[in-house]
């Protein structure tokens, strides 16, 4: 069990930076998800916590003990992390039946034979693969395998927890009761865990806080709450859920509030966004509004916000409208069940707003 | 109206395709029987002569065997070679590709390529080359004796020690081709999970990547194994002047010992032995290989980390440029020597050196003249028949998918995958006497060693454009076919250039062993039907030192060419 602190991470191949000025501080007992797009160097960071790859700059540490500091010229090899890790193709050795895995990472434990097969039945268990001892890999399921690699990842009680992209070979189905189980889990055990995903959904439903990269550098740090309802940028807005942008600017700031005109061509249209006292915004900034913050109603002829719908379409647990509001495309998810006609005009409902810098 | 055209036309291409595919029917079954000609015919001939003794059957062929002090002898000395050199060779080669696939060692372009090397050099070449090293007045005993002011040899290479240092030599690419692809693709997760649960760099290897390679590794050495049972150039040019002997050598002195009674049938029972060692072989290769064939290549290309040397790098380069020169620039550099040499045991001044040799081969030698346009007569010959044959067995199997086709890549594989002088012998018995109904005899013929070319390299033509074949999708076809083309065209402008690469690549395939074959050309050959191996072989015999490595030069530098071209030509798919 133990903390781990990133600091002013970097890794260059050649000169090309794939991962920077990263900073992250993982609490005792934390489950810390990197989320973001593929190539934006999620497993670049987890494989440097693991110790496969060597930082070209900064330093990591465990419980306030450096493991990793290019600047002091410290490497601990894997192999001395005492961390566990389960890897995308589970890699389960397949010349080593069930057992043999999973009591592997014990022989540099000094267990003793009744010690280590008490452990292995016990971290069997908690994978629920009771009895599954002499079964060889190639006679097991996908998710089957993928429990072997966890328990195999947890026997020795590691003091870190570390997974890449560890569902993403099993199908749908599967890969939602993973999700449980991987944090009931991880909760009897009390164990600090970096989960590595490019799957929002994984990462918001599983993740006391969420790290959300893009191209090597953190966009935002957060709990899932955090980083769905208050994005940092357009770009943790637009990859975490779906978002709408409309153009704006602002009419006023008081010390927590701002008043802003929407840029819809109308030059009616106002809203009061809440913002953080300290943060500075320039003149042209932008709103984020949610699809199902938004509202539809029919127009009744009145001023209010005013938008045209342009597609509709019903999927049961709600209506799915596309909307034209000056130049800008909403999109809207409602559970009004009014039957509209394409091209109509609309009156729309803002709720939630989030101000960003453009 | 335009529908009655249409409807015609497609009738008519239907019977194209139809046309075509009775066509290939009629070629297969002409194939079929040439196959029964040139494989099942001689094969039953081989079996049935070893159960003919004194021209009624009998088992006492095998009984003389069995009963003979010298079976055993030649019996454990063929065990002993083959496995000593198997397992050196294995060693060797997975230490070559485990330091290429997976450590940081400097250089490895060059060790790709000149690692490789051994493996084009005709074994019988490199055994005679090693003979100017390392026989009793070869140049490295002789700097030996003058270096330790001795009149001792350091080693005399004749021998058992001899043969399996030599075949090491000249085998070890094949488990350093084998383990390589393995070693490389391997999913490096697999080592990594080893890392992370505590084993150090040593111990995972030790307890990850090497079990996980075993089925490869143990697969290679079988092969190596097999190799090395069915080689008869090595043992007869290091084993024969101290009278070691091995089955395929002795196979060989039986046949030539005419006046021994049934000595041709007594040799093809020793041949069955050896047919039935390599059989079982074989078949522990496939146990070992599909049995615990582990699936370790992931599908993600990712590349595993490199090990670093660190300062055994220097220990790990001086290991691989001693093999460079044990197996390649050494014996080179001694034929070349020799070849220029006026006479062996002169010491290297420039007086003594002279194209004498070379000019000798192109005056004085006839048979070497003709060696070598029969060599190039029968290699192209044959391999051209054997790109006809492949591309016909190909389509059968591949394409049509026929029912007998797995019979028909038996019969295939089945030349290549016993020993050479057993195919050889299975020739003569089967064609020593004239054919029936025409009253030709083939014996004694050019004839004769083009059958036995073709139906021992047929495989490599058949492997090739089969590949090449299921490379080929229908859909692509179907595409074609879609577009507007008629089957025909199809064929020609899809099928054909998509498999040309590799039509090419199955004649090279057969057209190199081909030129420089030994085995059966030794058994098959007659005056006036030379081959450049059995000139090359007979100079040796002789003691024509000089003219057999100026011989052996030109032959080496024929392979070297050949491979420069064939690598031009398959746009680097074979060759270097
Ligand atoms: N060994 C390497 N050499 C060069 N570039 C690499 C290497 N490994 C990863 N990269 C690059 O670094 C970037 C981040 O990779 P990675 O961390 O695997 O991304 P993610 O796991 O987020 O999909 C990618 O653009 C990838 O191409
Ligand atoms: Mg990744």
């Amino acid at each position: 069990m133990a903390g781990l602190k990133l600091i002013n991470l970097q890794k260059k191949f050649g000169n090309n930076a794939v991962v920077d000025k990263l900073n992250v501080d993982i609490k005792d007992g934390e489950f810390v998800t990197f989320l973001g797009p593929s190539g934006c160097g999620k497993t670049t960071t987890l494989r440097m916590v693991a110790g496969f790859i060597k930082p070209t700059k900064g330093s990591i540490s465990i419980d306030g003990k450096i493991i990793s500091s290019y600047e002091d010229n410290t490497f601990l090899p894997p192999d001395k992390r005492d961390m566990g890790m389960v890897f995308q193709t589970y890699a389960v050795w397949p010349h080593m039946n069930v057992f043999k895995n999973i009591a592997y990472p014990l022989k540099f434990k000094k267990y003793s034979k009744k010690e280590t097969k008490e452990r292995v039945s016990v971290t069997l268990s908690l994978v629920k693969l009771e009895g599954f001892e002499d079964r060889f890999p190639h006679q097991m399921s996908g998710g089957q395998q993928q429990r072997v690699a966890l328990a195999r990842a947890v026997v020795m009680e590691p003091s870190v927890l570390l997974l890449d992209e560890p569902l993403s070979n099993l199908d749908a189905k599967l890969r939602e009761s993973m999700r449980y189980e991987i944090v009931e889990l991880q909760q009897r055990l009390a164990i600090t865990v970096v989960y590595v995903t490019h799957d929002q959904i994984e990462a918001m439903s599983m993740s006391d806080r969420v790290v959300v990269m893009d191209q090597g550098i953190v966009q935002q740090i957060g709990s899932p709450q955090n980083v769905y309802q208050n994005p940092s940028n357009k770009f943790v807005a637009n990859f975490i859920g779906m978002a709408n942008f409309i153009p704006c600017e602002i009419v006023n700031r008081e010390k927590s509030v701002v008043r802003v005109k929407l840029n819809d061509g109308s030059g009616k249209n106002f809203l009061t966004v809440p913002v953080i006292n300290e943060k500075d915004y320039s003149n042209n900034v932008t709103v984020v509004i949610r699809p199902e913050d938004i509202d539809v109603l029919p127009s009744d002829g009145q001023e209010g916000t005013i938008g045209t719908l342009v597609r509709q379409t019903y999927i049961g647990d709600r209506n799915d409208c596309t909307i034209q509001f000056g130049d800008v495309l909403l999109r809207v998810h409602t559970q009004n069940k009014f039957t509209l006609n394409i091209g109509e005009e609309v009156k729309l409902v803002l709720s939630n707003p989030v101000l960003l810098n453009t | 109206m335009a529908s009655l055209t249409s409807k015609s036309k497609l009738k008519f291409r239907n019977s194209a395709q139809t046309y075509f595919k009775w066509g290939v029917y009629g070629a297969g079954l002409i194939i079929f029987i040439l196959l029964l000609f040139v494989v099942i015919y001689p094969s039953y001939t081989l079996v049935k002569n070893s159960f003919i003794a004194d021209d009624h059957a009998s088992f006492n062929n095998y009984i003389a065997l069995f009963t003979s002090q010298t079976t055993f002898i030649v019996f454990r000395n063929t065990f002993i070679v083959a496995f000593w050199g198997a397992i050196g060779a294995t060693a060797i080669g997975v230490l070559i590709a485990w330091l290429l696939a997976r450590t940081d060692i400097p250089f490895k372009k060059f060790w790709r390529t000149a690692l490789i090397i051994p493996y084009l050099i005709p074994p019988f070449i490199g055994a005679i080359a090693w003979v100017y090293l390392l026989g009793p007045v070869g140049y490295i005993n002789k700097i030996w004796m003058a270096v330790a002011n001795t009149f001792d040899p350091l080693w005399v290479i004749y021998g058992r020690g001899g043969i399996i240092f030599v075949m090491i030599l000249y085998s070890y690419p094949i488990a350093y081709m084998v383990t390589l692809g393995p070693l490389a693709q391997m999913n490096p997760a697999l080592e990594e999970a080893g890392q992370i649960s505590g084993a150090g760099t040593l111990r995972t290897l030790r307890d990850i990547t090497l079990p996980l390679m075993l089925p490869s590794i143990g697969g290679s050495a079988l092969l190596i194994f097999m190799s090395m049972m069915a080689n008869f150039g090595i043992p007869a040019v290091i084993g024969f002047p101290k009278r070691y002997f091995v089955m395929t050598t002795q196979i060989f002195l039986t046949i030539l010992n005419f006046d021994r009674a049934n000595n041709l049938q007594i040799a093809a029972a020793l041949s069955m032995l050896l047919v039935f060692l390599a059989i079982i072989t074989m078949q522990l290769q496939r146990w070992v290989q599909r049995g615990k064939s582990f699936a370790i290549i992931s599908g993600k290309s990712s590349q595993p980390q490199l090990i670093q040397l660190k300062n055994k790098k220097y220990v790990a380069v001086v290991f691989l440029g001693l093999l460079v020169l044990l197996t390649v620039a050494l014996p080179v550099l001694s034929i070349l020597a020799t070849s220029l040499l006026k006479a062996l045991g002169l010491p290297f001044t420039f007086d003594n050196l002279s194209f004498v040799h070379y000019q000798r081969i192109f005056t004085e030698l006839p048979k070497a003249q003709r060696a070598i346009k029969n060599s190039f007569l029968l290699a192209t010959g044959s391999a051209t028949a054997i790109v006809f044959i492949a591309l016909i067995i190909s389509y059968l199997v591949v394409k049509l998918k026929v029912k007998w086709g797995m019979f028909l890549e038996a019969l295939v594989i089945l030349p290549y995958a016993v020993p050479g002088i057993v195919v050889a012998l299975a020739m003569i018995l089967a064609f020593v006497k004239p054919l029936p109904l025409v009253n030709i005899s083939l014996y004694n013929t050019i004839w004769i060693i083009a059958i036995a070319y073709i139906a021992r390299f047929l495989t490599f033509g058949v492997r090739s454009i089969s590949a090449a074949f299921e490379q080929v999708h229908g859909s692509l076809e179907d595409a074609a076919r879609i577009s507007g083309a008629d089957f025909v065209s199809s064929f020609k402008d899809i099928v054909i250039p998509l498999i040309k690469s590799n039509i090419f690549a199955g004649w090279f395939l057969a057209f190199s062993p081909a030129l420089t074959e030994l085995t059966l050309s030794m058994l098959l050959f007659s005056v006036g039907n030379e081959t450049l191996g059995t000139v090359v072989f007979g100079l040796h015999q002789e003691g024509k030192v000089g003219m057999t490595a100026a011989l052996s030069l030109i032959v080496m530098i024929f392979v070297v060419l050949l491979n420069i071209l064939t690598n031009k030509i398959t746009k680097g798919k074979l060759g270097f």
